[in-house]
């Protein structure tokens, strides 16, 4: 009987690195363990800043100088309608 | 017949184009020479200095057009419908342009184009409603559609104040620069952000009075037609 709680205390003490080694490999492979997800926006692409910002002025430029044109393209036309109404109604009643 | 018409614009409406013009290059000159690159975002951060001013000349516009809405419901005067017409335009204008520069900015800072942020989505509340005015105003200028769409821009104003205090009240992604709680420019920056506001002041007026011009000659002409039509001068027209 002693000698088989000595053999068991051998068995243990021999085994005893290996799970504390099993115990140290798995620590280490989930501390370099990663998540795979997938990426939401352009957090890892190089954005160009100075395109955006080129980008962000063209565009303020185009549309306040295309809403002039319209505002010159409407006035022209309301001026040559009413131009063209007062002839008519001049020549009507003169 | 009563003639509002001309083709001559006025020597304030030139006075004022000519000082615009020069506002343009000072304000270039401030934002791509006298203001600083910014450390952390870099050259993108420029758009700082005609986002901002741009959603004040938005806020310009729908202001103009809301009380000029208010004042024709009760006076039935055109001449403040064409103003409230004004402002609606430009102030959708520079909604636009803060729309798109916003997304433009908001790419290179926060890494994506558009967020459900308070701010951006009370912005785009705004747009959406006085973009409703002008598409409405495109249908006709009946005496209804003039006194719904009038109704339609006073209801837009109450959405400028949460624009504004959005970013203050609720929690988003959208930051305060200038603020009595943090943030905070370079000095060079503030006067490149003053030169914006002072010249998207002068172009928010401009724009403003040479399309209330432009309405002012639209309701000439619909007066004008309408009077012939009363006189059966247009029957063979």
């Amino acid at each position: 009987m002693k000698s088989l709680g000595m053999l068991l205390f051998v068995l243990g003490l021999s085994l005893s690195p290996l799970t504390a080694l099993a115990q140290d490999g798995e620590d280490a492979g989930e501390s370099r363990a990663e998540t795979f997800q997938a990426a939401e926006g352009a957090q890892t692409e190089n954005i160009p800043g100075g395109m955006l910002m080129v980008g962000a002025y063209g565009v303020t430029l185009v549309l306040v100088l295309g809403y002039v044109v319209s505002i010159g393209m409407r006035q022209a036309r309301t001026a040559r309608e009413l131009e063209r109404l007062r002839a008519d109604l001049s020549k009507r009643e003169g | 017949m009563k003639d509002s018409s001309s083709t001559r614009p006025p020597l304030g409406w030139l006075v004022l184009a000519a000082i615009t013009m020069a506002l343009v290059l000072v304000s270039v000159w401030a934002t791509f020479v006298h203001a600083p690159v910014e450390m952390r975002m870099g050259v993108v951060q420029k758009i700082f200095y005609i986002h901002v001013p741009s959603a004040y000349a938005m806020y310009v516009g729908f202001v103009v057009c809301a009380v000029g809405s208010a004042i024709f419901l009760v006076k039935r005067d055109e001449k403040w419908d064409a103003l409230a017409v004004a402002g609606a335009e430009v102030g959708l204008l520079f909604c636009l342009v803060v729309l798109i520069t916003g997304p433009l900015w908001a790419r290179k800072a926060w890494g994506y184009w558009w967020t459900w942020d308070p701010r951006l989505t009370t912005t785009l509340l705004a747009g959406m409603i006085f973009t409703a005015y002008v598409v409405l105003r495109s249908f006709g200028g009946g005496e209804a559609e003039r006194r719904f769409a009038a109704g339609l821009a006073i209801v837009g104003l109450f959405d400028l104040p949460v624009i504004h205090y959005s970013v203050q009240r609720w929690r988003g992604t959208h930051p305060t620069v200038i603020s009595s709680r943090g943030g905070g420019l370079h000095p060079d920056m503030t006067h490149a952000l003053l030169v914006g506001f002072v010249l998207f002041t002068a172009l928010v007026a401009l724009l403003i009075w040479t399309r209330t011009r432009t309405e002012r000659d639209r309701q000439a002409l619909q007066a004008l037609e309408l009077e012939a039509a009363e006189r059966g001068l247009l029957e063979d027209l």
